[in-house]
């Protein structure tokens, strides 16, 4: 969930090379979309006269996105998203794919995970996600969503990620869990940690002082403490090396 | 066999070594053979079963990063199964003592890729 908004970013020529992304533009991509690039649920709309200029209208379940055109078109550039029309239809579409998830999605289909709850990813926090295609998009709770509703959908989300498939590779002293066919969501196996430990101690390695090493949207590492903290050591990506029972006391971002 | 004391823990630096697939499963039984046929200097062993969970950490680190070891491969033009093995200098002594390793894992830790 912390990858570039846009997708990779361009190579260095393409950095070099400049160009502005316009309204016109954003609203010539908006007119392109095919139902194929969306969401049944969603429902576009853009209006004139705000004052500030066109207004793009996103409206889902209940839950209402408002966005100026002209936002949008400097978050497109500053993107760098390619000013071709087949670039700008592809950023859009991306913007799109991240858009808030509307209260009742999340109650319906989010799963719980790690993920970092702070810009500079030092602190891991448990997160209700769901997954749009093959993204996975955090739900950050709308403004007329009550506390007993939070509540309600994250202990769906965990009983959900309780359910998650999920693959346990051994490499010698390092366990490495996967959930199986959903990639990003592998961190949704620690909502069972103690799960993961009996399935390491059914192939033969029972640890004594369990440590987890977690990035969030990669495969969870699982070993004793000195190991765990040789594998996280020089790691250029964020991650964090807990003790397995650390986990259940993180908290929700 | 002589051995070198012991550093304290968070001093140590690992130095990566750029391995193939055949390099490390050759380290791998070397450090494996001699630790099964002995006698090693209690010390030695512990630093050659550091290499052993490193191999295997080595592997790990594969799985879940990924992206930055695939960007070396990609400006190195090296194959897909070179991956960084992370060895402290006791480590790499111990493994570069034993007798049995095959020179081509030798020349793999003292050169070509390493320096």
């Amino acid at each position: 969930m912390s990858e570039t908004l846009f997708g990779a970013p361009a190579g260095l020529f393409a950095r070099l090379d400049r160009t502005e992304v316009r309204v016109p533009d954003v609203r010539a991509a908006l007119a392109r979309l095919t139902p194929a690039d969306l969401d049944p649920e969603l429902r576009l709309d853009v209006f004139e006269g705000t004052g500030a200029g066109p207004m793009l209208v996103l409206e889902e379940a209940g839950r209402r996105t408002r966005v100026l055109l002209a936002e949008l078109a400097t978050q497109l550039t500053r993107s760098r998203v390619a000013s071709t029309p087949e670039g700008i239809t592809a950023g859009v579409v991306a913007w799109l794919a991240r858009r808030p998830v509307p209260d009742e999605v999340a109650a319906a289909t989010g799963i719980a995970l790690l993920d970092w709850s702070d810009p500079r990813q030092t602190v891991l926090g448990w997160r209700v996600a769901v997954t749009r295609s093959a993204l996975v998009v955090p739900w950050r709770p709308s403004r007329t969503a009550s506390l007993p509703l939070v509540h309600q959908v994250r202990s769906a989300a965990l009983g959900r990620a309780a359910a998650v498939d999920a693959t346990l590779r051994m490499a010698g002293p390092v366990g490495l869990c996967t959930a199986t066919g959903a990639p990003g969501l592998d961190t949704t196996v620690l909502v069972r940690p103690e799960a993961l430990l009996q399935e390491m101690a059914d192939r033969g390695l029972r640890l004594r002082d369990a440590h987890v090493v977690v990035t969030p949207g990669r495969p969870v590492a699982c070993a004793e403490g000195p190991v765990a903290r040789r594998l996280a050591a020089e790691a250029t990506e964020a991650c964090a090396t807990l003790p397995w029972r650390a986990v259940a006391d993180l908290g929700w971002v | 066999m002589t051995v070198p004391p012991a550093a304290e823990p968070d001093q140590v630096v690992l130095v990566p070594h750029w391995l193939t697939a055949v390099d490390r499963e050759e380290v791998e039984r070397a450090v494996t053979a001699a630790l099964g046929v002995g006698p090693v200097h209690p010390v030695a062993a512990i630093h050659l079963g550091d290499v052993l969970t490193e191999l295997h950490v080595a592997a790990a680190r594969e799985v879940v990063w990924p992206a930055p070891v695939a960007r070396v491969r990609l400006a190195t033009g090296w194959g897909a199964d070179v991956v960084p093995v992370r060895l402290s200098a006791l480590e790499l002594a111990s493994v570069l003592s034993l007798p049995g390793l095959a020179p081509v894992a030798r020349a793999a830790l003292t050169g070509g890729r390493s320096t």
